[in-house]
């Protein structure tokens, strides 16, 4: 009789073991590589931007709360993997985020006031600075994928070295334009790296119930491209990472799915509670490997900062960012005609007349 | 056939079917500028099961005139990174019946990325899809929801018809 052998679930068990962890630098300072390998003045860098978003992350909720701004999306837990990819990037680079990807997208280029704004519902949040490619945040989940494919395409037939990133979750992985986006960039090549933070739940719902895989990273078996799995909380361990990937697109290399384990210690939103859906007692205790206490703990065991180095760095953040808050509340009221504005190069006749007639009523 | 010289040919115009017509004009647009591209299910080798893109990828290549894989939203969620930088792509959805799991990328992304970026960032992408019955296609090869996208602002509604 015929023996049928699974061979596929057999590889599969060890999915882990194929996709291994990537670190540099352990929760306690401890560092797996040669520190030859680690450019002290890059990591106080990131160390600085690190802290920047968190003080803002915190100073948003609390805005929030004040009702200076709508629902949030807190990120916190999640700056190294932000921030160690949107290092990587260079001037041209196109950033595709979701709404809890702020720490890249301040670190790449929006200013403070800009992300502010987008939580005011200030329509002024989704635009960046003149020349830059930062897309709106995809509300809608793994949408963004596939048009980070097509400007990374577009790049690629004009013969450019530039490529595009896509942040997304671990729950983007269930979503087809999740599948349709990483095989769009396997048949074409497309410079595209797919960035997903495995913060482990998608809004309540946690990664074993979203998934029978045991990493994000095996997925792109399915699509002969290349998968890596990276410590998230470690910004050096995510910027070599996304680093390696970026110059491989640069260089005709095509895609790279990029699955940085993370962990966001508060809610989905401002709007829900995480204590019905996981035990924030053991989302507390993961501050122990956070992202930025071990870089911290590095560069001081390493004498590379002195012991009054945060204070005086969150003196200066903190009045970066209260100026930001101060601004978003002096910000002008939006004007209405906007709408009629910007809905097609040229107005149509309807829209037209409806800007006439809010223009004759909105006066009476 | 009327005996003496229609209005038409008085013009010096071609009689053509609308098949015809929409791949004469792919045609002028694809040798008129560069930034057009075409992408779609069966629109290379085979010319579209319609026939409406024949011939254009043997007189264009393949870059120019591309077989995707078979995936709605993939074809529109790509032809917007497309459009967003510098690119003019037509994509052809093969029945207007299967173009719905490409609706969010068309209602959330196509149409209101000008609107969302105050003009920044914009998608000029066309999205051809026939319509209707007569050709004795199987079931949901039919459907005709082109009132559907009229109610979607940011998007224009157009439909080929002899004069």
């Amino acid at each position: 009789m015929a023996q049928f052998v699974n061979s596929t679930r057999a590889n599969d068990a060890d999915s882990t073991e194929r996709y291994p962890l990537f670190q540099m630098i352990l929760p306690d300072g401890d560092t797996l590589v040669d520190e030859r390998d680690i450019d002290t003045s890059l990591l106080i860098k990131m160390y600085t931007k690190m802290l920047r978003a968190r003080l803002f992350d915190q100073k948003a909720i609390t805005m929030q709360r004040q009702g200076r701004i709508g629902t949030y999306a807190p990120f916190e837990g999640q700056e190294a993997a932000q921030i160690g990819s949107a290092m990587a990037l260079s001037d041209g680079d196109w950033l595709f985020p979701t709404y809890r990807d702020h720490a890249a997208t301040m670190t790449y280029g929006h200013d403070l006031l800009t992300i502010f704004l987008y939580w005011k519902g200030r329509i002024e949040g989704c635009v960046p600075p003149e020349g830059m490619n930062i897309l709106p945040p995809s509300v809608p989940i793994a949408t963004q994928l596939l048009h980070a494919v097509g400007t990374g395409w577009a790049e690629q037939r004009k013969g450019t070295d530039r490529v595009s990133i896509a942040y997304f979750g671990d729950g983007a992985t269930s979503e087809g334009d999740f599948h349709e986006g990483l095989n769009f960039a396997s048949v074409y090549n497309t410079p595209t790296i797919f960035l997903c933070q495995n913060n482990h739940y998608a809004i309540s719902v946690p990664q074993h119930k979203q998934m029978k895989s045991k990493t994000i990273a095996q997925k792109v078996d399915a699509y002969d491209i290349e998968g890596i799995r990276v410590d998230g909380n470690d910004v050096y361990a995510v910027y070599t990472t996304v680093s390696k990937a970026i110059d491989k697109a640069r260089n005709g290399g095509g895609p790279t799915l990029i699955e940085a384990v993370t962990w966001r210690y508060g809610a989905h939103t401002t709007a829900d509670d995480p204590t019905k859906y996981r035990d924030q007692q053991e989302s507390e205790a993961r501050r122990t490997e956070d992202c930025l206490s071990r870089v911290h703990t590095y560069l001081s065991l390493k004498g590379a900062i002195g012991d009054d180095w945060l204070k005086r760095e969150q003196a200066i953040i903190q009045s970066e960012i209260d100026e930001a808050a101060e601004a978003v509340d002096r910000f002008p009221d939006p004007d209405a005609t906007v709408m009629f504005e910007h809905v097609y190069q040229t107005k149509s006749a309807s829209l037209i007349k409806q800007h006439e007639r809010y223009e004759k009523e909105a006066h009476q | 056939m009327m005996s003496q010289p229609s209005a038409l040919e008085e013009k010096k115009t071609k009689e053509m079917t609308l098949v015809g017509a929409i791949t004469s004009g792919l045609e002028v647009m694809l040798r008129e500028d560069e930034r057009v591209i075409l992408l779609g299910e069966d629109i290379g080798t085979n010319g579209g099961v319609f026939r409406a893109t024949d011939g254009l990828q043997l007189e264009f290549g393949e870059q120019r005139v591309v077989d995707t894989p078979l995936a709605e939203s993939g074809i529109i969620g790509t032809s917007i990174g497309l459009a967003m930088n510098g690119f003019l792509p037509v994509a052809e959805m093969q029945f207007q019946g299967f173009i719905y799991p490409a609706f969010q990328q068309i209602v959330s992304h196509a149409v209101r990325m000008r609107t969302r970026t105050l003009s920044r960032f914009t998608v000029p992408l066309v999205i051809r899809a026939p319509y209707g019955a007569g050709i004795h296609a199987p079931e949901l090869h039919s459907d005709s929801m082109e009132s559907l996208f009229t109610h979607i602002p940011g998007l224009k509604v157009v439909v080929p018809s002899t004069l």
